[in-house]
């Protein structure tokens, strides 16, 4: 028996309410199974990071259909699937319930995903957001867009009258070592950045940089701070699964820069791009491939770029360059989506 | 897939299926006793006000914890042939929305906030022994646009907080709880929500959320966690 089939004879049976544990294991089973591929397919390595599993997804999806009241019944269940639709259905054709069916699961996994965005969003999207707040909060820091970036500008005390030693992108270093130097590490992003702008403030220094930059510094030093202090202790139980996951994508990474090189290697055989090109396009790859590994693109594939090339204008990146790069970070994607589906596969996905 | 891995899957979906339809294997359960001596004549005068004449009710049997803190009165409704159950303790949170565990039938049954369940139409004396019962072991309130907070709890989940997120997408708004700071010996079997004192809700949580879709409109839920 078609599998569409079986699940609406067991939905009659609870609707009539004269169903048995095992009605109700093939029931959730046969869901559960219809949702995996979906989940599968929309996996990544977000879901991974973040300690689900697809088989996790499944059940939080499919779980709430099964919350019983105190008359024993399932209300969200006999919602969606009540008489008149079960009977509906009882007289149309297979094809017509597994439309159904289907649509209804893959929007109520939709929403699941919606639900679980707070945990599995990439991290460092999470610090930016609170960095944001934290920011705006602290007397002395500006925040400003311009052309698609946000560039903060931290002058601590406006009422001294020595003018600050001002720091740039370019000099970040000396923010860092301060952050350092001072055991700002381990401190939640609102106390860091207000203990930063007072250390900032008696080394009499003002800063000027995008907020990529104190992203970063943030990041480098809770690294740090968890390297120094946490090496030997006691680790969490998902840690080892991520563990593998981490080195897995490391190698992975390691294996791409090697294809990208082959790659830009016969663009520059046929005179396409030049010697200073390649070394601006594995740079700006190699960015980018670090933070798909922290957690997500962070800015255009043009400021990449720009980066190791900063003499190119935008027209010319449109004209000239983007073609190229567009196609390394396609084939550099769908190499990696390759490695996890074949890791998911491997272990089964679940 | 591996073959341990998906035994380890078909496991995960078969314990989610027995913990929906099955009595949970509760922690804190109080087994009951026969309380052969004490049955009184006049159901209707102890715990009841304003319900049907002691005519229509007939006390089956008493049953009481080792402590005698619970006590649990089985009456039959004599016009629909249902059995009925009032569960008293002199400390409300401990008999308001508590399982009442049949063990032999391998049924669960919620009292209300009155202690009362019905347990219908059940071979009484099949059905009645062994019995348990377990009370919640922790209480949250939530108000509309409030974290929760703890209103009760017993000592292994006096720093346990639930962390809640109201979404508005869907046909229904739906609320998003999730267990946090749980001692690591403790596992949440059920949670129960309440939603103004009227309608109850109960869900196994998966990796220690729910998701309960609520009625439009609903404005005073309370969270009950069992162990």
């Amino acid at each position: 028996m078609a599998e569409e089939r079986k699940i609406l004879l067991r939905l009659l049976q609870i609707i009539n309410n004269n169903y048995t544990e095992s009605d109700l294991e093939d029931l959730i089973m046969s869901m559960v199974r219809l949702i995996l591929p979906l989940i599968r397919k929309q996996s990544g390595l977000y879901l991974k990071l973040a300690g689900y599993q697809p088989r996790d997804i499944a059940l939080l999806t499919v779980s709430p259909l099964f919350i019983k009241n105190r008359q024993d019944r399932f209300p969200v269940l006999e919602k969606l699937f009540n008489w008149k639709i079960v009977e509906k259905f009882m007289a149309a054709s297979e094809a017509d319930f597994r439309r159904y069916l289907r649509n209804i699961l893959a929007r109520r996994l939709k929403q699941t995903f919606y639900y679980l965005s707070s945990e599995i969003r990439p991290e460092r999207t999470k610090i930016r957001r609170e960095i944001l707040y934290a920011l705006k909060k602290i007397p002395g820091c500006r925040i400003n867009k311009e052309n698609g970036r946000t560039q903060v500008t931290i002058r601590p005390d406006g009422k001294k009258k020595v003018k600050p030693l001002l720091l740039l992108d370019d000099q970040t270093d000396r923010l860092l070592e301060i952050c350092l130097n001072r055991g700002l590490g381990g401190l939640q992003v609102p106390k860091f950045f207000k203990k930063l702008v007072e250390v900032m403030s008696y080394q009499e220094l003002a800063a000027e940089v995008s907020l990529n930059t104190l992203l970063e510094i943030y990041i480098e030093t809770q690294k740090n701070y968890l390297l120094s202090e946490f090496s030997d202790g006691p680790v969490n139980w998902s840690r080892p699964e991520n563990r593998t996951l981490s080195a897995d994508l490391n190698n992975w990474i390691e294996e791409l820069r090697t294809r990208n090189i082959l790659l830009l290697n016969r663009y520059l055989a046929r005179k396409k791009i030049g010697k200073k090109d390649m070394e601006a396009y594995l740079k700006a790859l190699n960015d980018l491939l670090q933070d798909w590994q922290d957690g997500g693109q962070e800015k255009s594939l043009y400021e990449y770029l720009k980066k190791y090339a900063p003499e190119i204008s935008s027209e010319e990146y449109r004209k000239e360059k983007r073609k190229i790069l567009e196609y390394l970070v396609k084939t550099s994607r769908d190499f990696l989506k390759i490695k996890l589906h074949e890791q998911q596969a491997a272990s089964g996905g679940m | 897939m591996d073959g341990n891995q998906k035994k380890g899957t078909d496991q995960k979906l078969k314990d989610l299926c027995s913990e929906i339809t099955r009595p949970a294997g509760y922690r804190n359960r109080v087994k009951l006793f026969h309380h052969l001596s004490q049955v009184s004549p006049f159901p209707h005068l102890v715990g009841f006000s304003g319900l049907p004449s002691y005519e229509i009710y007939a006390e089956k049997r008493a049953m009481v914890s080792a402590d005698h803190n619970f006590l649990l009165r089985i009456l039959h409704d004599q016009l629909s042939g249902r059995l009925e159950a009032h569960l008293l303790h002199p400390l409300e949170h401990k008999y308001r929305y508590a399982f009442v565990v049949l063990e032999s039938l391998n049924r669960e049954f919620l009292t209300d906030l009155h202690g009362w369940t019905t347990l219908g139409q059940i071979d009484e004396d099949r059905s009645l022994s062994p019995i348990s019962v377990c009370p919640p072991s922790a209480v949250f309130e939530l108000k509309p646009g409030e974290e929760a907070v703890q209103v009760y709890a017993e000592e292994s989940l006096r720093d346990c907080q639930l962390r809640t997120e109201l979404f508005s997408i869907g046909p229904q708004p739906t609320l998003k709880v999730q267990t946090v700071n749980l001692p690591g010996e403790v596992e949440i079997k059920r949670m129960v929500l309440v939603i103004d004192a009227e309608e109850t809700l109960i869900a196994v949580p998966q990796k220690g959320l729910v998701f309960y879709e609520l009625p439009e409109g609903a404005r005073s839920l309370r969270i009950y966690l069992y162990e």
